[in-house]
């Protein structure tokens, strides 16, 4: 018997929250997890379409979940099928995606493939009626993801968007806290990922390059923005709480020029008419300062990667955190007086505090996939899933747009969609006069 | 204000504040099952402001405080005094009398004298003057005792019962049911903390108190937790005084660190 790998209680103990519901407000995709129980004995059917690298990894949680099935796989490159039947050899396999779709014995679906495709095979798979989960950059173009989101809507079928983030405790924690208020105003958001390497595969044979390197290509890729500026920006987003109304970008190919076709280099601002902003970046020839959110607040930054959180001028107590979070914990432990964990003294370097005491085991990916094998069973929609990933592709593809026409350019209201969150509502063109 | 909130499992909200005020920093913690974080927060905010009213009436180092103003005033002349004064000078003078003459606010007057604080004059209509300009009050021995006593005060009015306030370590409050067991009082340290200079002053020889250590009270009143480390520093280990003081304050524990 396949242990349960849902792991949801050990989650909650690590944000620090005992009791159920108590992030629903900050949090409320968590709900996904409200039947876990009541589920126990039911079972959803997956297919995985594009079973390539990530396609795999996502595999690997589904094989461990006693909920799911991996019933087929759909690819049309034979060394990604041969490493999906490792995961599950008892998988029917189908070289056409079409045809797993039209197979009754699957209730969801994953999409793995490279962007470009997503559009085509998520639009086919809600019209086959199948459940959808789609990382992460879900369409190619803003249009795209518009047709799809509302594809999602009309079918009524379940469409996650890979936003693994919304399930990492850190995430969560730190959202907590920037919602509350506890490190001020947000002023900014200043986002980037960089890395040294040629962001290359290696290929088998020359005729393969533009397949297995599609990343590197405009007709299948957005580059940087597509494939890791998506994360960084719903992050931004998230605790902004709002959209950014313009964007500014640059980039160029400054030091891998290989025949590559999207940049090595691209900076966004993304710019707010109440006066804040949002930056992006990824450079992959240097890689020194790697991979961060800096969230800053005039009483302190949180750089939720490192995991850890900065008070400008007074840091908290030890010994009051501690009983903050003991009587969260519902420890009823008695703490000693001493000394500096009382009044540390004030410190010329700051060290910063610990988002979670404990470095939590996942980055959120395997409670997303959980997530998702819960939704396809209860046939519930966790709330703002698909609205995050919706925005956060759109985004990436809009700075991307900016960066490729030089331009400063104003957030399209006409791929609004009705997400309070962010205070954004769908234009009806029939009802609602253009502003 | 910096803050953080927790929702507790047993359905009430907690909530930690911190800042600077006092030359030092300032940590409470408020719980409650029925008030919410903002109506903490409120509260909070309150506590703050009646710690800095406190601060700009009592702190003789800012040149613009209350007592700045009385430590300025020509022999004879009268001043209004706030109502934080105006208490703060009234317990010192009792203090002063119940502890033999130890705990005396005016110990660091140049050529202070075992009886100077008598030409401090407190009026029933509340104005305050001074006989001599000698007389120099210094209050920050005292100042935060009375802080927590007036907090503990708010905080009845507020209707919340579970509090731990910390003033620089030096002195603690904690009320209610908290993780921290001081029998709903104070604790507080005077001393002379290793590496920084002597500030204790025995107004009966009228010098420094040179001798390491320290010495913790707690007792039910954060003043009279002030009063009492203070004098038990400055008297050194006596326990015939130890006695009249215990048989004249309400002291929980009285613990010397050498
Ligand atoms: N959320 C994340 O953190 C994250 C991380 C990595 C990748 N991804 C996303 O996963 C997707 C795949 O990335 P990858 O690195 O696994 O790429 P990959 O090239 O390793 O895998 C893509 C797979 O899709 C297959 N494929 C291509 N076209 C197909 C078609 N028409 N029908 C069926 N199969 C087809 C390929 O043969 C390959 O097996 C991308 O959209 C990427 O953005 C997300």
């Amino acid at each position: 018997m396949k242990e349960t790998n849902l792991g949801r209680r050990e989650f909650l103990k690590t944000l620090g929250v005992a009791g159920a519901g108590i992030l629903a407000a900050t949090s409320p995709w968590l709900s996904a997890f409200s039947e876990v129980n009541h589920t126990a004995r039911d079972r959803c059917r997956i297919g995985i379409i594009g079973p390539g690298s990530r396609g795999q990894f996502l595999m690997g949680f589904l094989a461990q979940n006693p909920k799911a099935d991996i019933v087929a796989i759909a690819d049309i490159y034979q060394p990604s099928i041969d490493g999906a039947l490792k995961i599950a050899p008892k998988a029917k396999v189908y070289k056409d995606y079409r045809r797993l779709l039209a197979d009754p014995e699957v209730d969801g679906v994953i999409v793995a493939t490279p962007l470009n495709t997503h559009y085509g095979i998520v639009m086919d798979a809600f019209d086959a009626g199948k459940h959808v989960y789609c990382e992460k950059t879900i369409g190619y173009t803003m249009e795209e993801c518009f047709n799809m989101y509302n594809r999602h809507m009309s079918s009524g079928k379940l469409f996650f968007t890979g936003q693994q983030r919304l399930f990492d405790p850190r995430y969560i924690k730190v959202m907590d806290l920037v919602h509350r208020g506890t490190f001020g105003k947000i002023s900014a958001v200043d986002a980037y990922w960089n890395r040294n390497g040629d962001w290359r595969r290696e290929v088998p044979d020359p005729s393969l390059e533009k397949f297995i390197n599609w990343r590197l290509y405009g007709d299948s890729s957005r580059g940087l923005m597509s494939e890791l500026g998506c994360h960084q920006l719903q992050i931004g987003t998230w605790a902004l709480g709002k959209l950014p109304d313009r964007v500014m970008g640059h980039g160029g190919i400054t030091f891998w020029k290989d025949g590559r076709e999207v940049h090595d280099n691209v900076h966004c601002i993304y710019g707010y008419d109440t006066g804040e902003s949002l930056t992006y970046g990824s450079v992959i020839s240097n890689k020194f300062y790697g991979l961060e959110e800096k969230i800053m607040g005039n009483l302190g930054t949180v750089e939720p990667e490192s995991g850890k959180y900065y008070f400008e001028e007074v840091a908290p107590a030890p010994a009051f955190l501690q009983m903050v979070n003991s009587w969260e914990n519902a420890l009823f432990e008695e703490i000693p007086f001493a000394g500096t964990s009382w009044a540390p003294e004030t410190a010329n370097v700051n060290k910063g505090e610990f988002i979670l005491g404990e470095r939590p085991k996942t980055d959120g990916t395997s409670l997303l996939v959980d997530a998702f094998v819960e939704a396809v069973i209860t046939g519930k929609q966790p709330e703002r899933i698909a609205e995050e990933g919706y925005y956060a592709s759109l985004l990436c593809l809009w700075g991307h747009k900016a960066i490729e026409t030089g331009q400063m350019l104003v957030f399209p209201e006409e791929y609004k969609i009705d997400y309070a969150p962010y205070g954004t509502k769908k234009i009806n063109p029939a009802t609602d006069s253009p502003a | 204000m910096p803050h953080i909130i927790r929702q507790l499992p047993s359905d009430g909200t907690a909530v930690y504040v911190w800042f600077e005020a006092m030359h030092t920093r300032v940590d409470i913690l408020l719980k409650s099952a029925v008030q919410d974080a903002d109506a903490l927060l409120a509260v909070s905010g309150e506590m703050r402001g009646l710690i800095e009213r406190i601060e700009t009436a009592g702190n003789c180092f800012d040149p613009d405080s209350e007592l700045s103003r009385f430590n300025g005033l020509m022999p004879g002349e009268r001043m209004l005094a706030g109502d934080c004064l105006y208490e703060m000078l009234s317990l010192c003078r009792r203090y002063h009398a119940l502890t033999q003459g130890f705990f005396d606010v005016s110990a660091g007057s140049p050529g202070h004298t075992p009886h100077m604080l008598d030409t401090m004059h407190i009026e029933p209509d509340g104005e305050i003057w001074r006989e001599s300009d000698a007389l120099r009050l210094n209050l920050s021995g005292f100042i935060k005792g009375f802080a927590l006593d007036r907090i503990r005060v708010l905080l009845g009015k507020k209707g919340i019962s579970d509090a731990v306030v910390n003033m620089g370590n030096s002195s603690i409050m904690a009320i209610g049911d908290v993780p921290v067991k001081l029998n709903d009082g104070c604790l507080t340290t005077s001393g002379n903390p290793p590496g920084r200079p002597c500030q204790i002053v025995n107004p009966i020889t009228g010098g420094l108190v040179m001798s390491p250590g320290r010495v913790e009270v707690a007792s039910r009143s954060g003043a009279e937790g002030e009063v009492l480390s203070t004098v038990l520093f400055a008297a050194g280990a006596d326990p015939e005084y130890e006695e009249l003081l215990r048989s004249r304050f309400t002291i929980y524990r009285i613990t010397r660190y050498f």
